[in-house]
């Protein structure tokens, strides 16, 4: 039998939605102002799932998983959870031509793979710090966040076992797809947070929709 | 009173935004959760103003300003989003939006910019 505490129902989801939708806007304006670099927004989805599904969810998600690259960054707070930026098949050393100007003055002297983690770590905090920031703040929170760590293919789905295995027994997990359109580079950015908070969550969303309803 | 149209996927964004709008006006409301159903109701309910999303599944805001400019070139569309980048801005004025708020909508600017909407003349 279904738990009401466990579900969110249609209204919630849709205000979380919206919730990260604004999120997601707010760290595409900071990366276009800081980078300038233009993000093609797309609608997010939220899902509850058990843990152990949470990654043949990603795997379905994203079907080509060679040569993938993730940024991961815990936050904690009344919300608290992981947020993974995954960039698949090489994606993300496109995004490297941000620097193009910087790394010809830099002529030989730079190691590829050093570069290419320094810059999406540097563009994943910046994604991640502005989403759920606005998140938490929409939702009356603060939170404070965990140094980004860059993962390479064969770190990725053991990190996000190691942090999966570990919560409790069900996940609810935002799901966004992002377009940098002049690099025509996509990513996914997915917020994996405990069950726990359910309660928490749902009184803060009956909070947001007070002056609605 | 006027007639007003809004399109988002969201629910909640429409009802946040329906509850800027003031209740005592009489204002007619239709709403629509795609931009295909903007195109399809405008020239039938022939709104004064549209409010719409930029980012909605199937026919996106920005295809819809589009095709409703071409229906009326003349239609005042005030885009409420949360992608407020600059060139996102630039492409919708372009396109000939009335106005751009954004999300979340505040009261006193979604009825500044409805009192703009319905005071200018249709160019």
């Amino acid at each position: 039998m279904s738990n009401p505490l466990r579900e969110l129902t249609e209204l919630e989801k849709d205000a979380l939605q919206e919730i990260m939708n604004i999120g997601f806007g707010r760290a595409a304006a900071d990366l276009a102002e800081i980078i300038n670099l233009h993000v093609i927004l797309s609608v997010p989805h939220i899902a509850v799932l058990q843990s152990d599904e949470v990654i043949s969810y990603i795997h379905k998600q994203i079907p080509d998983t060679t040569d993938m690259s993730m940024i991961t960054q815990f936050f904690s707070g009344k919300f608290n959870g992981g947020s993974f930026l995954v960039f698949p098949h090489g994606e993300g050393r496109k995004l490297l031509r941000i620097f193009d100007g910087e790394m010809a003055l830099l002529g030989e002297n730079y190691d590829i793979d050093v570069l290419e983690k320094e810059t999406l770590v540097e563009v994943g905090n910046i994604i991640i710090g502005a989403c759920v920031g606005k998140i938490a703040e929409m939702l009356g929170d603060v939170v404070t966040y965990a140094p980004p760590r860059f993962f390479s293919q064969d770190q990725i789905f053991e990190t996000l076992d190691d942090v999966l295995n570990s919560s409790d027994s069900f996940a609810i997990l935002f799901k966004t797809v992002f377009n940098f359109e002049q690099y025509n580079v996509s990513g996914y950015l997915f917020l994996v947070s405990q069950h726990s908070i359910m309660p928490w969550l749902k009184q803060a969303i009956a909070e947001f929709l007070g002056p609605y309803e | 009173m006027a007639k007003i149209m809004i399109i988002d996927d969201s629910l909640v964004a429409r009802m946040s935004l329906k509850a800027c709008i003031p209740k005592d006006a009489g204002h007619e409301i239709k709403e629509g959760n795609d931009g295909s159903v903007a195109i399809e109701l405008y020239p039938t309910f022939n709104p004064d103003v549209t409010f719409m999303d930029l980012t909605m599944p199937g026919v996106d805001g920005m295809a819809a300003l589009a095709e409703i400019r071409r229906i009326d070139p003349a239609a005042k569309v005030i885009i409420l989003t949360a992608d407020i980048q600059t060139r996102t801005i630039e492409r919708v004025m372009e396109l000939g939006a009335f106005g751009l708020l954004k999300k979340p909508p505040v009261k006193e600017a979604v009825q500044a910019e409805l009192n703009k909407a319905l005071t200018t003349e249709k160019q």
